[in-house]
């Protein structure tokens, strides 16, 4: 359901992946995972080729209605460092918010309890929605930029290295929120990973990366299976 | 233009021969000698041509007195913290059999408030910061806006960012005093015109410095929120309003303290509180008044620099 084809960092890149897929991007630094993450995400618009969600061609005039369809999780978190963590998880639904609800960061009892729940499934305290983002440790960051990430139910997920900071039992627990969030939810994560053995479990499908070419897919439907 | 090496310390001493000397030509014109001897005169007591007011401005006039006739009230009535003192003045007096002026000692009693003069001074001085907290409230109300036109956050056209920009630079140009020396000839004597005067100027301090807070802000979350397809407006109140919202406050503070000082001064040109009263006394020749005055201007200026640093530590 998505497929991408571009030039210039990135070229002879073309893959389509089904809802319902964890998709894991593999490639040395500089290989052009994180352009291909940004192209996906909207943020750069190719020179050449197309990016397809859901059926639709991803481009600046489309892009404003698909980018709810798109959560994104950022390497460095992009979180708002003086606002509380359960506002930077709400941040995730900030195109249904009213602007005084924005601007007062009160939010609706519904929102409040899925931030819960989000948090409480990747192994965070719940209590931990009231204490502003800059006290968090560098793990608990990513976690709640996840939460953000997944608070919309988008049908992609982006996510460049979630687990680069995280404990590999941490690890394993955010990525498999990831992957029951595309089982449960239909949606498509493309994830940037390196650990050959989170790779190998969660996976269903790698795109492997280098010098900005796509070199191999593979598609190990059989390990979620099992 | 370059000059060989070894000219060098040649044009830098010829340089500073030029500077010393304008100094001098200068320092002829503003007259600088006087500033030693007026120290001199004022220390020793002498003068040459003017009385030394040194000693004038001692004891800090804290009463006030008004005239006590038996008429006036119940002796045994008086109002409270008051009493009455009856003093020999050397009056000098018209006799009317010759005709001549002469130097008669008259009992003169009055009622004296004992801190009356103060607690005038502390009126006065809550008039002046009641004018400061006016005039931030009016820098806040004109600077934010200014602030939010010229903001690439909220990314107006262009003409009307460097519009914005241009305004808060005029109001920061002209200084309070000139804006309060203008406005109690256009509006009269009084807060008024203090309020005015130090609301424009400062609305072009905040102006810039709210602008620049949003600057400053960490721009990453803003094309987070953007990219989960929020408009501008939700993202500037989700991503930078919690980030400027200390420095909004502390510039405030800043303002505040500022304009206090500077409701003193600009009183003096008749824009209402302590410095119309200040003028009032040193044109009165009153020095005694003058030191209650200053003094109080001091406590003021020192309490609210302790209160601002405290506060600045929850911001």
């Amino acid at each position: 359901m998505c497929q991408a084809s571009g030039v210039l960092s990135l070229d002879a890149v073309s893959f389509s992946l089904a809802e319902g897929s964890f998709c894991a991007l593999q490639g040395a630094s500089g290989a052009g995972k994180s352009t291909l993450l940004s192209l996906l995400g909207g943020q750069i618009t190719p020179t050449q080729g197309r990016v397809f969600i859901d059926g639709h061609l991803l481009n600046p005039n489309t892009l404003a209605r698909l980018r709810p369809q798109i959560g994104q999780v950022y390497q460095d978190h992009r979180l708002v460092r003086q606002a509380s963590v359960l506002a930077n998880i709400a941040a995730g639904l900030a195109p249904t918010l009213p602007l005084w609800r924005a601007l007062t960061q009160s939010f609706p009892a519904p929102v409040k309890a899925r931030a819960a729940r989000l948090l409480e499934a990747l192994g965070l305290e719940p209590t931990l929605l009231l204490r502003p983002a800059s006290t968090l440790s560098g793990g608990q960051a990513q976690r709640v930029g996840i939460a953000r990430a997944l608070m919309a139910k988008p049908r992609l997920v982006l996510a460049d290295e979630p687990v680069a900071s995280l404990d590999p039992q941490t690890a394993r627990l955010t990525l498999s929120v990831l992957a029951d969030f595309a089982r449960e939810h239909h949606a498509t994560v493309i994830c940037a990973l390196h650990q050959p053995e989170l790779v190998a479990t969660f996976a269903t499908h790698t795109l492997n990366l280098d010098q900005g070419r796509l070199v191999s897919t593979a598609s190990h439907a059989g390990i979620m299976a099992a | 233009m370059s000059v060989p090496a070894s000219f060098r310390p040649f044009l830098f001493a010829l340089g500073t021969v030029l500077m010393l000397a304008l100094l001098a030509f200068s320092a002829q014109r503003m007259d600088l000698g006087r500033i030693s001897t007026s120290a001199a005169n004022i220390l020793t007591g002498q003068s040459d041509n003017r009385p030394a007011i040194a000693d004038q401005f001692w004891p800090l006039q804290l009463e006030t007195r008004e005239e006590w006739t038996a008429r006036s009230a119940d002796t045994a009535n008086l109002p409270a913290f008051t009493h009455i003192e009856t003093q020999i003045v050397q009056e000098r007096q018209l006799d009317p059999e010759t005709l001549r002026t002469v130097t008669a000692n008259v009992h003169r009693t009055s009622l004296v408030h004992p801190f009356g003069y103060a607690l005038d001074v502390a009126a006065k001085m809550l008039e002046s910061i009641e004018i400061a907290i006016w005039g931030t409230l009016l820098a806040v109300c004109l600077g934010l806006p200014l602030a939010l036109l010229r903001a690439s956050a909220i990314g107006l056209p262009a003409p009307i960012r460097s519009a914005s920009r241009m305004i808060c630079a005029a109001l920061r140009a002209v200084p309070e005093l000139l804006v309060a020396l203008i406005l109690v000839a256009a509006i009269g004597f009084g807060p008024p015109a203090g309020i005015l005067a130090l609301g424009f100027h400062a609305a072009g301090f905040l102006g810039r410095f709210f602008a620049d807070a949003m600057e400053d802000a960490d721009q990453k979350p803003v094309g987070a929120l953007r990219a989960t397809g929020a408009g501008r407006l939700v993202t500037f109140a989700m991503a930078i309003v919690p980030q400027v919202r200390g420095p909004f406050a502390s510039s405030t503070l800043y303002i505040l303290d500022r304009n206090v000082r500077m409701a003193a001064v600009i009183g003096i040109v008749g824009a209402g509180g302590i410095g119309q009263e200040l003028k009032g006394r040193i044109d009165m020749y009153d020095y005694g008044h003058v030191t209650t005055i200053v003094i109080a201007i001091f406590i003021v200026v020192l309490a609210l620099d302790e209160i601002a640093v405290r506060l600045r530590r929850h911001t």
